[in-house]
């Protein structure tokens, strides 16, 4: 039985690899894996108060990979950049893991039994984004370096007992995926492999249900200030007065700042902290509202809003000009196939890069949960495929990648349930919903269409019967005027055509007209037709003209079965007689023009596309 | 599994989606066109049919 070392109270381990746990009494106590003796630590970890859940708490239970776990407690890292949570999540057969959890994203640490990887002084010479290598000499990017100077435990974990400042790092690889090495001590370390997965996939059980939140009163307003987003607020600023605060994470309160009062008097926002509402059938409250500024070129401005979910994390709406863009960030890097100067591909995706720059924020209500006036070092990429966007923000310590996709100002307007409209609309938004094709994409649809269409068509054709069922000559040497009736005939197919071929070889500059009836004896049908041949042809200043045809042909469409008949009348040009002209009768022929027709159809609309889309992107480059 | 879907934006399709639609009713209607023999954009015969009683030809005399 393992006493605390203070207080002498007994102490409940939950699994087998518990390291450290905080005592009723405030005492960390430290366990030794190899004896099992308690000792108190000598570190300068804190008891966490057993309050402030967002959504995880001591107790919540979940499952992995069908197995299920139980949280026994958590160590609680927060530095001046932000705030990380790593459960200790203990199975049912008392094994042990570490549950990441931090800003709405929540990953499993697998420990992977190597040393392959380098130390803390070798990570923290490389900025984010330098290639290290580890793991059998496998190149990775440096995607988050951490120092945390505050520290803080709450119930039994299976972490040693850190020192501060606590270093962690975080790789990712596209092909060997996200890892993060765990800095406990100098001379002792670990490395994880994360497997990140949405808070539906953990299966969660007895989680915290009240909201946490932490009030105060402006010291110059007196206003009630609350922040929703405690450990990962980092600035408040007073929504009547301006009044700005920062979160101390020592001390775990807000002090009010002297300094750093942004100058501009901006009207205040759309959306105002504290305002509720749902996106993605998700329930955000506003957290916070700032105004950003690039700080070079024609120096424009947008306003972006914090939405915050207790189970979801984070996400923003940007407003720009009136176009909107609701952001999510994403756990890790995407998974980019291809890159260029200028562009990425991700899930078969291009995305073109559409805007590079550093901001400053201008003006701000409600909670942050960044240093509101340390934004300059971050530099920002923004990748357009609309209505998508990727967003990639670098700093020496972090790489942060965030996914973003155009939202209309009206369903903002329902989210939030708003009684005034939103800002006024003005040119083309960066990933506003307008078709953009590519021409090789739209040359390879069109060819793969037509060649399909093709096969059809030489399939259809080939079941065609094109049987002749009647071959008759007029001869117009002795009258102008003949006719012709034929026996009797069947035809066999439920719906079918007939076509007529007409032949006058010996026509010049003169015309032919044969006209008809096809006559369904059983059902008193009948089917009209005329048809005029004519020929004329000259010569005139030296050069060769000819008009018309000597041959032609009519098409008789919804011919049902049965028994027909056809009667033909031939009237010839009495000015120049001609000799003859013969009449083919062919059942159940491919009809080619359709084909013909289908192919400029889809000529016509690929060059459609590509016209439109081209005229897109001037609009949307140039807006 | 994702659901393949070219009106959800996150398809590579999203943007063609209104091209493959052409596409498709160009097959369909092809396919439909050609299996009864009929003529696109032709109208139907241009001498109209019609049920009346037939001309008294010489065959029924």
């Amino acid at each position: 039985m393992l006493q605390c070392p203070h207080c002498n109270k007994a102490l409940y381990l939950p699994g087998e690899n518990i390291l450290v746990e905080a005592c009723e009494c405030g005492t960390i106590v430290t366990i030794s894996p190899d004896t099992k003796q308690a000792v108190a630590a000598t570190g300068p970890i804190r008891e966490l108060v057993p309050e402030g859940y967002h959504y995880l708490k001591p107790g919540t239970t979940g499952s992995w990979k069908r197995k299920k776990f139980a949280l026994s407690g958590r160590l609680l890292a927060e530095s001046a950049h932000g705030a990380f949570s790593y459960w200790t999540a203990v199975f049912e057969n008392g094994d042990t893991t570490i549950l990441s959890e931090g800003y709405g994203h929540y990953s499993m640490l697998r420990k992977l039994e190597t040393e392959d990887y380098p130390g803390w002084i070798q990570v923290n010479r490389s900025d984010a984004g330098a290639t290290i290598y580890l793991n059998g000499n496998r190149p990775y990017r440096l995607v988050r370096k951490s120092v945390y100077d505050q520290l803080s435990v709450e119930g039994a974990i299976c972490m040693p007992e850190p020192q501060l400042p606590f270093h962690t790092a975080e790789l990712f690889s596209e092909e060997d995926g996200y890892l993060e090495i765990i800095y406990y001590k100098d001379n002792l370390s670990a490395l994880f492999e994360l497997e990140f997965l949405e808070p539906d996939g953990f299966k969660f059980e007895h989680t915290a249900t009240t909201p946490f939140e932490v009030s105060f009163p402006c010291i110059q307003c007196h206003t009630t200030l609350t922040s929703i987003t405690v450990p990962y607020t980092r600035n408040i600023v007073c929504s009547s007065c301006r009044a700005q605060y920062t979160y101390n994470y020592f001390e775990q309160r807000f002090e009010a700042l002297k300094e750093d009062r942004f100058k501009d008097n901006h009207s205040l926002p759309y959306l105002l902290p504290g305002m509720t509402g749902s996106l993605n059938k998700i329930p955000f409250t506003v957290a916070g509202c700032c105004i950003k500024e690039e700080t070079s070129g024609d120096y424009p401005s947008w306003t972006e809003y914090t939405l915050f979910n207790p189970v979801e994390g984070f996400s923003y709406l940007s407003e720009y000009k009136g176009h909107w863009v609701y952001v999510k960030e994403w756990p890790r890097p995407p998974l980019i196939t291809e890159k260029g100067k200028d562009y990425i591909v991700e899930n078969d995706n291009h995305f073109d890069l559409y805007n590079a720059y550093r901001y400053r924020v201008t003006a701000a209500w409600g909670a942050h949960i960044y240093n509101l006036h340390h934004t300059r070092q971050t530099y920002v990429r923004e990748f357009v495929y609309p209505p998508q966007t990727l967003i990639e923000e670098t700093s020496g310590w972090e790489e942060c990648w965030f996914y973003g996709e155009h939202i209309n100002p009206a369903e903002v307007k329902k989210a939030f349930r708003m009684t005034t409209p939103p800002p006024a609309r003005y040119g083309t938004g960066s990933v506003q919903p307008l078709m953009i094709v590519d021409l090789a994409g739209v040359i390879k649809m069109g060819v793969a269409a037509i060649v399909l269409l093709l096969v059809l068509h030489m399939v259809s054709a080939m079941s065609k019967q094109s049987k002749s069922i009647l071959f008759t000559t007029f001869n117009f040497e002795d009258s102008v005027k003949q006719t012709y009736t034929s026996n009797k005939f069947h035809l066999n197919k439920h719906l079918s055509n007939i076509e007529l071929k007409l032949r006058a070889p010996d026509l010049s500059d003169s015309w032919v007209e044969v006209s008809g009836t096809l006559v369904n004896t059983d059902k008193g049908l009948s089917f009209h037709f005329s048809r005029t041949l004519s020929f004329y042809s000259g010569i005139e200043e030296g050069e060769r003209w000819s008009e018309g045809s000597t041959e032609g042909s009519e098409l008789l469409t919804d011919i049902p079965e049965g028994n027909y008949y056809i009667e033909f009348e031939g009237v010839s040009d009495s000015k120049r007689p001609m000799n003859e002209v013969s009449i083919q009768t062919l059942y159940d022929v491919p009809v080619h023009r359709n084909l013909n027709a289908v192919i400029l159809i889809v000529c016509i609309t690929g060059v459609v596309h590509v016209l439109i889309s081209n005229y897109n992107k001037n609009k949307r480059w140039n807006a | 599994m994702k659901r393949f879907n070219i009106f959800n934006s996150n398809n590579p399709l999203f943007h063609y989606r209104w091209f493959i639609l052409v596409i498709i009713a160009c097959v369909l209607s092809m396919t439909w066109y050609d299996y009864y023999g009929n003529r696109m954009f032709g109208g139907s015969n241009s001498n109209s049919n019609g049920y009346g009683s037939s001309k008294t030809g010489a065959y029924h005399k």
